[in-house]
């Protein structure tokens, strides 16, 4: 098979381009909802817990994990559901911290440690490809749907939108919800590839990586993400060591210079129709 | 009960401080309409220049105007780059421009300000140089500086925002601003007036954290961002006299929880309380102008 | 014969438009020191959006406009206001949560002296300021309000005064005190723009005025004319 690195490299790859995933359908709807990191912490420790402390099968725990995840933001959509943007900005954020204090400070969970040795899943590269498939597929249905429309509305005005009959509450619940069961999702991946799990392993580093994904990939398309997470990624690996270090910087001023001359990102919508109509005068 | 005093002592100091980074940032939202998230980072960006600039040349003044100077000057260069943004109303672009902007001034501390270690300010500047003791109750010179500081900059506030024609101005436009367009009144004058004003204040606070807690680490800067954003919710957004009653309900709370319970939760728990209090009040304790 | 330099304004083929949709267009004006020129038509007609544009906040898309002698058509609006012209806006325009006096304050700040004394003259004209001097704008009743307004405008010590619906939203015996105020404000000098609904009573006081029909003028001339008018009559004074 690949070697080991290159096989780290593509789950890498994934997970991010999944956790942006994440942060990307809630910001669709006019939200700015960090969930998809603390929902990756807690999919991760919940997998790690029971396939590691309590022996279960691997799949089981897999599973969970998402589920677990897709609970815990169920439960939170209540209280965040009516806040502002600003307001879910800050508690999510909030939030991250506080998830990385309570695992910090539980003992059973490895503490500041946190736990290893946890099982790993053969053919993590199919199930890779296989959560990427599907979401694509389902982001992209989405989109074309009425959900999508409904969505574009509040994101342009959220007052206008809920005059005219869309249910935000129940809009920022789906959405809670399906991004927080995303962040899951990577975040088993991650876990059971890692095969180590810490307090920190999911914080605001990843925050930032998946800010830069989505606002310089492309806020109004699923494509943006899934093309740009990868040449994000690969890129500072062929770079020295030496520029490594500046990969934050880097990455922070590519966002201010995207948000100043492409507020939407590389990839948007009349791109992607510009590519596709080119596509077709060339079948014809 | 001596040590109920002394951890609410310590939670008045804190508070100040909160206080003044939560008017400073509303400052900027009522008239600018700008949310700065990276206020915190230029706070301990400031701190990180001073000691440079007091390990150079040893001169504590230099030290002090150099961490003034380098947080208006930081604040100042921010504002250009907004000002598209807010031109268009893009709420969510400004809200992550101004988090990319923390970002980076933290990493330009965790890789290039000596060498990413947190830094120490030497014992005679940190605590003001002297303290009181009643039993429990320790009270440091510079806790008296940081209560004095923020009062002579409070009233001064108070006195520019009630009393000048340009002060006046600013609340005009912060109360709306569509008026305050039609009177003529220079909009982008005011903005940078804000700007200027929330540079001196972080300058300020920098100067506080400095004497009171004398360390600072790249990480601090998020952090106290962070605090900022927390108070500001806590007291309304918008509202200056929200912050300063946000900034010290916070500062004693976060003392208290510190004085009686063991382990990292303090933060936690504050964060926990604030963000029980957003949620039953959404509008902040005093709400606001928004 | 009109002469150049005694025209304040002089608005020449001004076209303003709202994205695709043309709100006013061709429009020629002027407004001759010491008058009162008033724009009547329906809602929607195009007043409005002259009044905004002449002070800056909305940009023509065509055409000049022109202000004692100089091209002010791309001038800023806080240039515009520290020229000479000031607007007693639509809905009054007024900062409810700051007190009467500092409303007033606002309206000089391109002053550098003798805000004090017009002040006093303020207070001088509508005693019920001056009563009210601490008070929270928001406070006052509509119709203060309104006085309120215009006492700010005075306050700039303006060359022209643009007023936008004055008589809005406030009871006839209201209505009638204002128009008094402007006819007021004429005899001590000033030079006003009313655009106004109540075409009755704007031409009442006026000197001239102009006709405003789906963003187009349909008709000026002296007031007198107008009123005499068989068309503006039946459509806008109730025949």
């Amino acid at each position: 098979m690949l070697p080991i690195y290159a096989e780290n490299l593509l789950v890498t790859v994934t997970v991010f381009i999944l956790l942006s995933w994440a942060f990307y359908l809630p910001l669709r709807g006019g939200q700015l909802f960090n969930g998809p990191v603390f929902c990756a912490a807690l999919s991760g420790y919940f997998a790690a817990y029971v396939t590691k402390v309590l022996g279960w099968p691997v799949p089981i725990g897999f599973v969970g994990g998402v589920l677990f995840s897709g609970i815990c933001s169920f439960g939170l959509s209540f209280i965040l559901a009516p806040l502002t943007m600003f307001q879910m900005a800050v508690v999510t954020i909030a939030l991250i911290f506080i998830v990385q204090t309570t695992f910090r400070n539980l003992e059973f969970l490895g503490g500041v440690i946190g736990m290893s040795g946890i099982p790993g899943i053969e053919n993590i590269l199919i199930v890779c490809a296989v959560s990427i498939v599907v979401c694509v597929v389902f982001l992209n249905r989405l989109d074309k749907s009425r959900w999508g429309r409904a969505m574009e509305a509040v994101e342009r005005d959220r007052d206008m939108a809920s005059a005219m009959g869309v249910d935000i509450t129940k809009m920022s619940v789906v959405l809670q919800i399906v991004s927080g069961t995303m962040g899951g999702l990577a975040g088993v991946i991650y876990t059971f590839n890692l095969g180590t799990v810490h307090p920190e392993i999911f914080g605001f580093g990843q925050l930032l990586y998946c800010y830069t994904i989505v606002f310089v990939g492309g806020r109004d398309t699923p494509w943006g993400t899934l093309i740009f997470a990868p040449i994000l990624w690969l890129i500072p690996e062929f770079f020295p060591k030496a520029i490594a270090e500046f990969r934050n910087v880097v990455f922070g001023a590519i966002i201010i210079i995207f948000l100043l001359f492409r507020p939407k990102g590389v990839i948007d919508k009349t791109l992607i129709s510009a590519l596709g109509r080119t596509f077709r005068f060339r079948k014809a | 009960m001596e040590a109920l005093i002394a951890y609410l002592e310590a939670g008045l100091v804190s508070g100040s401080i909160y206080s003044l980074i939560a008017i400073g940032m509303n400052l900027l939202l009522v008239v600018s309409d700008v949310i700065l998230f990276a206020y915190g980072e230029i706070v301990v960006i400031s701190m990180y220049l001073c000691w440079l600039i007091l390990k150079l040349s040893g001169n504590y003044l230099l030290a002090f105007f150099g961490a003034l100077g380098s947080s208006v000057i930081l604040t100042l260069l921010v504002e250009p780059l907004l000002r598209g943004l807010r031109e268009k109303r893009l709420v969510v672009e400004t809200l992550v421009m101004t988090i990319a902007v923390g970002m980076i001034l933290t990493e330009i501390m965790a890789h290039f300000l000596n060498a990413g270690l947190p830094i120490a300010f030497p014992p005679s500047v940190v605590g003001g140089g002297g303290e009181a003791s009643f039993g429990l109750i320790k009270i440091a010179a510079a806790d008296v500086y940081v209560i004095l500081a923020t009062l002579a900059l409070l009233v001064s506030l108070y006195y520019f925002l009630f009393k000048t024609k340009q002060g006046k101005a600013l609340r005009a436009i912060s109360y709306n601003i569509q008026v305050a367009r039609l009177l003529g009144i220079p909009l982008q004058k005011a903005t940078s007036i804000s700007f200027i004003i929330a540079g001196l204040m972080s300058g300020v606070t920098a100067a506080l954290f400095i004497v009171t807690i004398g360390v600072a680490s790249p990480e601090l800067g998020a952090h106290v961002t962070f605090k900022g954003m927390a108070v500001m919710l806590l007291g309304g957004m918008g509202s200056l006299k929200g912050g300063v009653v946000g900034g010290y309900i916070l500062g004693i709370i976060e003392c208290l929880v510190r004085g009686y319970f063991i382990g990292d939760w303090a933060d936690a728990i504050a964060m926990g309380c604030i963000m029980i209090i957003i949620i039953l009040r959404p509008g902040g304790i005093i709400g606001g102008a928004r | 014969m009109e002469k150049n330099n005694s025209f304040l304004l002089r608005v020449k083929d001004l076209s303003i438009s709202y994205g695709n949709i043309i709100a006013i267009r061709e429009i020629n004006l002027k407004v001759e020191k010491g008058e009162i020129v008033t724009l009547i038509g329906a809602n929607g007609a195009g007043k409005s959006t002259l009044v905004k544009g002449i002070l800056g906040i909305q940009r023509p898309s065509r055409g000049s406009i022109s202000f004692l002698g100089q091209d002010i058509t791309w001038t800023t609006v806080d240039r515009i206001v520290a020229s000479g012209i000031v607007l007693v806006p639509e809905g009054r325009g007024i900062v409810m949560e700051m007190t009467v006096m500092e409303n007033l304050e606002l309206g000089a700040y391109h002053r550098r002296e003798g805000v004090l004394v017009s002040m006093e003259q303020v207070f001088e004209q509508f005693p019920i300021l001056r009563e009210r001097k601490h008070q929270k704008a928001g406070l006052l009743s509509g119709g203060q309000q309104q006085i309120l307004a215009i006492g700010r405008a005075l306050m700039a010590d303006p060359v022209l005064i643009m007023m936008d619906e004055p008589s809005l939203g406030l009871a006839p015996i209201l209505v009638h005190q204002v128009f008094e105020i402007i006819a007021g404000l004429k005899k001590s000098g000033h030079t006003i723009l009313l655009a106004e609904q109540n075409a009755r009573k704007a031409t009442q006081i006026a000197d001239r005025g102009y006709v405003f029909e789906k963003g187009r003028i349909i008709l000026e001339g002296p007031s007198q004319d107008l009123i005499h008018n068989e068309m503006v009559s039946k459509a806008y004074l109730g025949g």
